[in-house]
């Protein structure tokens, strides 16, 4: 006993030391370009992120519930026919662009790959610094994307692709303190956006690909110190540690066992609740690691303060396909059998599936109906009661077997983001229909789960991506009506996949980009009529965004293809033979924005 | 599930993988946490056993040997750490198994030069006669080597296309060609992978010369 007694204070003040350091002030100047500095930047507060003003976009989805949707209208669904370009912006990098322009009374931030951060005159175009983040020499990861910044008192916050979220003086750009998140060089690197809530700034890195076991972590907005992490996999004496069954060749699954919170989450002020995505199991195939495998492909509700789950919903259990659950469900408050008014979450799943799930204030997440969106062959039929699956065993990836399941690994619906718009009550969902995918699941001994290594249980090459019927597309717009629970129209896009967030606005309009063709498009709401079209320098899989200046409204997005819009559209282009498929998309960031000519 | 102290343990490695890997201006607060980790080296994978993180129970210190590209002279061991440790011989390798992931290792001191991820290198055995005349003379015995970092971003190519006797990057999907100096076959890389010479004494695979080409991806170093 004395030993043990012995031991753990040793480890009790090992760990003590290591927390001293997990953050540190630096000095960064050479890492920024100041041009001008900001005068006047207005602070970030709780109070503006949760009112969420429609001039501002302070937050990667505009709101913390997720909406994707802006109150503006002076640019509608009969005028925005006249809307045109009025500044862009060279990035100065290629790959995938990814983030959202965060505005801030006036004041743009754009995340780039490699994690540069250009702050901008919203209204100008003109600079005001560029920070380069310093990435190690020696930096691999699989997305070397950003998904946007942190906007909080002062301070804009990005987190890295070597897994450090970083704070930045918000009128110069200098960084003041970092704080190490993950690890990289095992394959936890971070492409999300942070989230800010109430003074600690919130994100989790990638490494479902890597068996590397998923966290997310809060970090002290002042002093980049860590105030709480959370596995997205309990471990033992934890609840949920009982759905990793200690069987098979690999009894400690749950160690590496995936579940990366890769994805800006959302959250309820009124409660005080956090809501975030869980992605998918690792390797990618179940039989390896047996048991429901909470909270991998799952929604969980968290106390901002401790990081404490209060609550989960799995969408499917013992993940096998790569579906992750990444993106935080939309809170909307919406009907629940046709009648009574409940507090609720929505979101259309990576695996086809549209859920609609209930949430009682507390945490509690309730399940109330789910309906395919895609064509999905693995799901039978889903419990009516709780949503649970039923599977067909023939297209459930198993290692040593060639398996053939839709939709592809990618999903009915990636990570960009659907938009909730309450004036039409319908939700509007990049989808992907009619593509599938095969591969033989491996037991990959050759390297060890995060080791920097490809650790999915397949060999790449022997991915087969495929379309269900070559006559037709992939890429749909579909709008919801999130109420009736019903598809109100949807437009295809023909032979491409859609990789475009969507934005929607009280002018009745949904803003997205995401195809082949390089078309940045505006949609009626309420009827799906392509309203505007506009070809961008490059594919944009950034999300849209609307914002204000001095009375006049703005939508800017990013164009830059990349990462693994760009390597589908390749495959899917080589395969193609209707010569449809626009093989050709060029690289290339820019910041564009477009606006109504002065009258 | 909340997780408070036991998890700063994470920055350690982050520090140890990074902070050498980081040439920049954080060197007098590297310095200090280098210090720490050489106390804390012992402790540190006794903790992550407790806390399921395989990967910081690896933990180990890098010395500035560790991060030396590929010196001449030097053998190669496995990257694997469940398999490090023998230096590998040409009889170990099977004529066209998939290319094996190695690191380097000093012969005279024993130590493994996997302190910098551009030490990742990639060898196989292929047929003699497949090879282009450039190639046989970078091999022995038909064994080349190449450089596993992908020029296009970066990851190790590790992934095998058994027909077509190339490599894939599993990233990104760029396909280099082993027989014929890792040439791009297809997908985004814009130039081959690296190759080392190689050469052999008492059956074991030795360097013969530096890496062809510099290591790495976007713009070569200054």
């Amino acid at each position: 006993m004395k030993s043990l007694v012995f031991k753990m204070k040793y480890l009790s003040c090992c760990i003590g030391a290591v927390g001293l350091m997990s953050s540190y002030s630096v000095s960064a100047a050479n890492l920024t370009t100041l041009n001008k500095k900001i005068e006047n930047y207005k602070t970030v507060t709780h109070k503006r992120l949760v009112e969420a003003a429609p001039e501002d976009w302070l937050l990667p989805k505009g709101n913390y519930e997720g909406w994707m949707y802006s109150k503006l209208k002076e640019i509608n669904s009969k005028n925005v026919s006249k809307l045109t370009p009025v500044w862009t912006y060279s990035t100065n990098l290629d790959s995938g662009h990814e983030a959202p322009a965060q505005i801030n009374n006036g004041v743009m931030f754009v995340s780039t790959p490699y994690n540069n951060v250009i702050a901008l005159n919203a209204k100008t175009g003109q600079l005001y610094w560029r920070y380069k983040h310093d990435n190690p020499y020696d930096l691999s990861v699989m997305h070397n994307t950003s998904r946007g910044v942190a906007l909080w008192g002062d301070k804009v916050y990005v987190a890295g692709l070597d897994g450090t979220l970083n704070a930045l003086d918000a009128a110069t750009g200098e960084r003041l303190c970092q704080s190490q998140i993950g690890d990289w060089s095992i394959g936890a690197y971070i492409t999300s956006a942070p989230t800010p809530v109430k003074g600690k700034i919130l994100v989790g890195p990638s490494g479902g690909e890597y068996g590397v076991r998923g966290f997310l972590e809060a970090m002290d907005a002042e002093t980049c110190e860590t105030a709480w992490k959370t596995y997205s996999v309990p471990g033992p004496g934890e609840a949920g540690h009982e759905t990793w069954k200690k069987e098979g060749k690999r009894p400690d699954a749950w160690k590496y066992g995936g579940g990366s919170m890769w994805m800006p989450g959302n959250y309820d002020a009124d409660e005080d609740i956090l809501y975030w995505g869980v992605g998918n199991g690792s390797p990618w195939l179940g039989d390896q690691r047996p048991g429901d495998n909470l909270y991998v492909a799952s929604s969980i509700a968290m106390d901002p303060d401790t990081g404490k789950i209060k609550g989960h919903y799995q969408y499917h259990y013992n993940d096998s396909w790569d579906w992750a659950a990444m993106n935080a469900p939309m809170l909307i408050d919406g009907l629940k059998d046709g009648k009574k008014k409940v507090k609720g979450l929505v979101s259309p799943q990576r695996n086809g599936y549209m859920y609609w799930l209930e949430r009682d204030g507390k945490g509690k997440i309730e399940y109330l109906e789910g309906k395919p969106f895609v064509a999905n062959n693995a799901f039978k039929s889903l419990d009516p009661k709780t949503g649970r699956p039923t599977y067909d065993y023939d297209h459930v990836p198993v290692t040593g077997k060639r398996v053939s399941y839709c939709p592809s690994l990618w999903g009915g619906k990636n990570w960009p983001y659907e938009s909730y718009n309450p004036d039409t009550g319908m939700m509007y969902v990049p989808a992907n229909d009619n593509i599938c995918n095969s591969f033989k699941g491996k037991f990959q001994d050759d390297v060890e789960p995060a080791s920097g290594q490809f650790w999915a249980g397949i060999d790449i090459p022997d991915l087969d991506v495929y379309l269900a019927d070559q006559s037709k597309g992939v890429g749909q717009m579909q709008a919801w009506d999130v109420n009736k629970r019903e598809k109100v129209w949807q437009h295809d896009y023909g032979k491409t996949m859609n990789w475009g967030p969507v934005l929607s606005t009280a002018g009745n309009i949904v803003f997205s980009a995401g195809t082949n063709d390089r078309m940045l498009r505006a949609f009626d709401a309420k009827t799906g009529e392509v309203l505007w079209e506009f070809p961008l320098n490059s594919t944009a899989i950034a999300p849209p965004v609307a914002y204000e200046v001095d009375g006049k409204q703005y939508i800017a997005i990013t164009a830059g293809y990349g990462v693994d819009p760009h390597w589908t559209n390749g495959v899917l282009a080589a395969k193609d033979k209707s010569g449809e498929w626009i093989a050709d998309v060029p690289e290339g960031g820019v910041i564009w924005v477009f606006a109504l000519p002065d009258a | 599930m909340k997780e408070q102290n036991n998890n700063k343990h994470d920055d350690i490695e982050q520090t140890a993988c990074c902070g050498c890997a980081q040439p920049n201006q954080n060197k007098g607060t590297d310095f200090k946490r280098r210090n720490l980790l050489k106390y804390l080296a012992l402790a540190i994978p006794a903790v992550n056993y407790f806390t399921g993180n395989l990967a910081l129970a690896a933990i180990k210190k890098k010395s500035p040997e560790s991060m030396l590209p590929p010196q001449v002279g030097d053998r190669f061991t496995y990257f694997s750490k469940r398999l490090q440790g023998p230096l590998i011989k040409i009889s170990d390798l099977i004529e066209l198994d998939k290319q094996v992931l190695v690191v380097p290792v000093d012969p005279k001191t024993g130590e493994v030069r996997d302190g910098s991820r551009y030490n990742q290198i990639l060898i196989q055995k292929l047929s003699m006669v497949s090879l282009s005349q450039d190639t046989q003379a970078l091999s022995v015995d038909g064994i080349v080597a190449y450089s596993a970092i992908c020029t296009h971003a970066g990851c190790p190519v590790t992934a095998w296309v058994e027909e077509e006797e190339n490599y894939m990057c599993p990233c990104h999907q760029s396909v280099f060609d082993p027989k014929d100096g890792g040439g791009v076959v297809s997908g985004p890389a814009p130039r081959k992978l690296p190759a080392l010479a190689l050469t052999t004494e008492n059956d074991e695979l030795v360097v013969a010369a530096e890496f062809n080409s510099w290591i790495g991806f976007g713009k070569p170093p200054r």
